[in-house]
């Protein structure tokens, strides 16, 4: 391994000030700091939540009674459509990303990431990304509302923000490739010595995954959707029936790049908890090897199922038979790391402070979301369940208790390491508590409702399913105003508290090279080489 | 390559530029695969 020290980062810093942060707001827009562009990620994704969370609350408010209540149905769609767009790569994706600048060059040992203006780069895209998006709204014929996942001839029928949206999605697309790319050289490069692949925590090796996979389908996201702009404006007929195309084509693309995209939500949050359930069980993570091999064969997996996305639009019995065989697939891995969680846990010496809770939880809750995932995988049943609440509450299940609770946990963890303040433990715990009543008031009920028939994506609906969507609708106001809470502790807790130790978590002994930093940990990490046992 | 660059510079410039040729290789080659089937 090379040594990272040596002549790797020292020039890119050049301008940094004698290693002490610029004032103002040029620190912000010209910072190369790993620590500084985490923290801007973080931001811009609770950002992104609330605002994503606010169209939530317009979808579950105006279902919260049958009939047309408060907006029409052409502005419901915006909601549905924009409110996936913006969670899926304004909340979630940068949250993880910011985690990994915070954490990654602590966690390894290296001084910041390897390529930091790029970093720079990649984060500063977000912004423009999303403020086009966002401005979609109010261009003539209003923003997308054929579904974030823009199949055509639907999306082509997109007023003047079509070309908006396209752009912006580019921009997303060109950020997350090469946040990707400074991860993996990052990690391949910048490694202290004497830290071997095998020695990397967790979260490090289920970033380095998430990387590759980010790498192998951003780009053929980017493609399609490219297609879909010259189809609207310079006469293709890639998905054009009329000209020759195939409509039934853009879905098998977007679904390649949209299954995977799943896993990129959800490897990092198995990382970290991967991370929480050793510390505050005080016992090491139960077969670490085995669960990087479970996290690459996932990985592996993602690709070949993308067919189970598009079991109704009618498929040969054989590929039928292959996607569901191979979707089934993938609960075997993730069994191997649900059950090495638990055995981590088995006869530990628990605590259960917050970010255990919401890890806790994560395990609980997001195997509720993987069942529900192998029913649909199942192909006669995908046919009943298809385009009905169920998938809705499926993929819910796995992305708000999976990657959210799996975000909070992190932040909830690491926050005081990077503040250098306790936050009140028992707000955060009534944060756990309100959020984990209020997410499963909030989607368990849309089971019932898919199993009973209620369609997703519509703004009313048949007057049996009201009771249903009234428990749910109640459930995410609750969730949403919960979620108030946890922006209260963070801003207390970088305001001020009691002060934290290096370790933080006393009595826990955590492993990882994070813990060796100070709290908060100082604005270049590891001005010197540490010692990997 | 400058005098001045390190291994393990060069390594991390390289890794980069290895990983943008493979993305714009999927970008590019997703559009020409969708091009070569609607000719044949």
């Amino acid at each position: 391994m090379a040594n990272p020290y040596d002549g790797a980062h020292t020039a890119d810093h050049s301008h940094d000030h004698g290693g002490q942060p610029a004032t103002g707001i040029k620190r912000w827009l010209f910072a190369t700091n790993h620590k500084d562009i985490g923290t801007m990620y973080l931001v811009f994704s609770l950002i992104m939540f609330f605002i994503g969370g606010a169209m939530a609350m317009v979808i579950r408010a105006e279902l919260f009674q049958p009939g047309l209540q408060l907006v029409d149905p052409a502005f419901f769609n915006q909601m549905t459509t924009n409110h996936a767009l913006v969670m899926i790569f304004g909340a979630v994706m940068p949250a993880f990303v910011g985690l990994a600048n915070w954490m990654i060059p602590m966690q390894i040992g290296a001084p910041d990431m390897a390529l930091p203006r790029m970093n720079n780069f990649s984060f500063w895209i977000l912004p423009f990304a999303f403020t086009l998006l966002l401005s979609t709204f109010f261009v003539p014929g209003g923003a997308a509302a054929g579904g974030w996942t823009l199949y055509p001839p639907l999306s082509l029928q997109t007023g003047d923000s079509f070309p908006m949206l396209i752009f912006a999605i580019h921009m997303m697309g060109i950020s997350s490739i090469m946040g990707a790319i400074n991860v993996i050289v990052t990690i391949m490069n910048m490694r202290a010595p004497g830290m071997n692949l095998l020695k990397m925590p967790l979260f490090c090796w289920s970033w380095l995954i998430t990387a590759y996979l980010l790498i192998a389908v951003m780009p053929v996201l980017a493609g399609a959707v490219t297609m879909l702009l010259t189809d609207h404006f310079f006469k293709t007929s890639f998905f054009n029936a009329a000209g020759g195309g195939d409509p039934v084509m853009f879905e098998h693309i977007f679904w390649f790049f949209g299954h995977p995209e799943v896993y990129i939500m959800i490897l990092p949050a198995f990382g970290i908890i991967s991370e929480i359930l050793p510390t505050f069980s005080r016992k090491p993570l139960f077969g670490a090897t085995s669960m990087i091999y479970a996290i690459a064969s996932i990985a592996f997996l993602s690709f070949i199922v993308w067919g189970h996305h598009m079991f109704a639009d009618g498929m040969p019995v054989a590929a039928q038979l292959f996607y569901m065989m191979a979707t089934m697939l993938i609960a075997v891995p993730t069994g191997v790391k649900v059950f090495n969680w638990t055995a981590t846990m088995w006869r530990g010496s628990l605590s259960f402070e917050p970010p255990m809770l919401f890890a806790l939880s994560f395990l609980f809750l997001f195997t509720i979301g993987g069942f529900s995932g192998v029913m649909l995988a199942i192909v006669p049943v995908d046919f009943q369940y298809n385009q009905t609440y169920f998938v809705v509450a499926h993929f819910h299940y796995v992305l708000v208790p999976g990657a959210v609770f799996g975000i909070m946990a992190g932040v909830y963890y690491w926050l005081p390491k990077w503040t250098g303040h306790m936050y009140s433990m028992g707000l955060a715990k009534t944060h756990f508590w309100l959020s984990t009543i209020f997410v499963n008031v909030l989607f368990f009920p849309q089971h019932f409702l898919g199993l009973a028939g209620m369609p997703r994506r519509i703004p009313d609906y048949a007057v049996q399913f009201t009771d249903w969507n009234m428990v749910s609708s109640i459930g995410g106001f609750g969730f949403g105003l919960s979620q108030i809470l946890f922006a209260v502790v963070v801003v207390q807790c970088i305001r001020g508290g009691k002060k934290a130790t290096a370790e933080v978590w006393d009595g826990t002994h955590p492993t990882g090279l994070e813990w060796t930093l100070p709290s908060p940990a100082p604005y270049h990490s590891f001005a010197t080489a540490p010692e990997i046992k | 390559m400058s005098a001045t660059e390190t291994p393990i510079r060069r390594r991390i410039r390289n890794g980069a530029l290895g990983l943008m040729a493979l993305a714009l290789s999927f970008y590019v080659g997703f559009i020409a695969l969708l091009v070569y089937r609607s000719r044949h």
